[in-house]
């Protein structure tokens, strides 16, 4: 493994979509283990900030139970809710699996601490399985690229996640959709300096297997969403 | 780089293309939209943070119920309905004064200040996230158009259309804000069509559909959801 400030240097190039970088990442002789050593680091600071958002945000968060109360109080109220054929109040005021997940989005303190392993764990596996998918497509579309290299090159393109750094709160909110189209754009030079495609190749085999993985979380959360609506005891978390 | 950014503003195709030429041209264009939308949105969350403090949500809910009204008014729904959306909206906003109220660890005065940062640092985030996902949608229809940018020349020269939006940072003034916020919205969605052009060589009509597009197919989407939501209500 090369040292670690030399890779370091190449971040802010790769998040202006300089192909120079990919292309050194891709001549690297361990790309893998690279990506990996970059990952890992990218994921521990981001789960250090991530922990700061959620203490941060709870610190300026009402009590969970109480917003139960109002919430199910005030939503009953409205005359939307009152075409509903069921009764929202008495439904709300259970301990439904919908309150477990806000509390999961929303922590305590102590629970916040999680996001410290959870967070290079996501971003390993988030790399893990678009580099798989992308790998297979780039090669179906012509690409010449080795896997080791794909990998290289996409734990690279995943650097804009960095910006996440600064804001201070814990919810997912409309900016993270930016970090992640950028996210995408430097998978897109990722690929195609990895396999030597061109640009439509490229394009598509950087955007099927986002839209998979994108496609695949939303039924996940749809499952939870499922899930939420159910009394907190018969779901299993 | 005064004279481009100057040039941008008065829609001079060579000052766009010395712009989105520069080496370090999509750096360059980050540091604007970040330095634009820092500015503007710090101001915004300083109005809002001091009115938050200041305990005004309730005027800015009835402002909201007003608005609501004429615009329903002007429309073509029935009265029972425009009165139950008017309801509908009176009761959310009850219930967000009363979550605004409910007790919190930092107290309600720290907490208000500790989200208007986070109003402040998420404002060139949101920025950032509406430019960039339109901006690659416009790229891929651009290059399926004949366009010959890159993707760094091409999000450099559309990062020019934040400079006009220097003039939200005026959006807060009573009677002229609004129609200076449009007027920025409008001079910025010109840049950008220009920017477009120029970018990737292509003719003022091809550079419209590419740039407008996207926007035109978000609003039918947008417009057939509010259809769907309004005829589950009825």
């Amino acid at each position: 493994m090369q040292s670690i400030p030399a890779l370091l240097r190449l971040v802010p190039s790769a998040l202006l979509f300089h192909g120079d970088a990919y292309r050194q990442m891709k001549e690297r002789p361990r790309p893998v283990a690279d990506g990996l050593c970059l990952l890992l680091l990218e994921g521990a600071v981001l789960g250090l900030a991530a922990t700061v958002a959620a203490i941060a945000a709870w610190l300026a968060s009402p009590d969970p139970e109480e917003v139960q109360r109002v919430l199910a109080r005030g939503l009953a109220a409205l005359p939307l809710a009152q075409r509903l054929p069921v009764d929202l109040a008495a439904l709300l005021q259970r301990p439904l699996g919908l309150w477990a997940l806000w509390r999961w989005v929303q922590p305590a303190p102590l629970p916040a601490l999680l996001r410290l392993p959870m967070a290079p764990l996501i971003l390993l596996a988030g790399w893990l399985s678009y580099g798989l998918l992308a790998h297979s497509l780039a090669r179906l579309l012509g690409g010449r690229g080795r896997l080791r290299q794909t990998l290289g090159c996409t734990a690279l393109a995943e650097c804009p996640w960095l910006l996440l750094l600064f804001p201070l709160q814990a919810q997912p909110n409309p900016g993270t959709l930016g970090i992640a189209a950028w996210v995408w754009a430097a998978r897109f030079k990722a690929l195609r300096v990895a396999h030597d495609l061109d640009g439509w190749p490229a394009f598509w085999a950087a955007l099927l297997p986002a839209l998979t993985l994108a496609a695949a979380a939303g039924l996940l959360l749809l499952a939870w969403a499922a899930a939420g609506c159910a009394p907190v005891d018969t779901v299993s978390w | 780089m005064v004279s481009e950014l100057w040039g941008a503003l008065a829609l001079e195709t060579q000052a766009i293309r010395r712009w989105q030429s520069r080496p370090d041209a999509l750096a360059r264009g980050l540091a604007l939209l970040a330095a634009v939308s820092i500015l503007v949105g710090a101001g915004q969350a300083a109005a809002w943070t001091s009115g938050h403090l200041a305990g005004s949500p309730r005027t800015s809910r009835e402002e909201a119920v007003i608005a609501l009204e004429q615009v329903l008014s002007r429309s073509p729904l029935s009265p029972d309905l425009q009165s139950e959306l008017v309801r509908n909206l009176t009761g959310w906003l009850d219930l967000e004064v009363q979550l605004e109220a409910l007790p919190r660890p930092l107290g309600l005065q720290g907490s208000g200040v500790l989200q208007g940062l986070g109003r402040a640092l998420a404002a060139p985030y949101e920025q950032l996230s509406a430019w960039l996902i339109y901006s690659l949608s416009v790229f891929a229809l651009a290059r399926s158009l004949g366009g010959r940018a890159t993707l760094p020349e091409m999000l450099a020269a559309s990062s020019l259309y934040v400079l006009p939006h220097l003039l939200d940072l005026l959006a807060g003034l009573p009677g002229l804000g609004p129609l200076l916020a449009l007027g920025a919205g409008v001079w910025g969605a010109a840049i950008y069509i220009k920017a477009i052009a120029v970018a990737n060589d292509l003719d003022a009509g091809r550079a419209l559909v590419a740039a407008l597009l996207p926007g035109l197919v978000a609003l039918t989407l947008a417009l057939l959801l509010l259809s769907l939501l309004l005829w589950l209500v009825r």
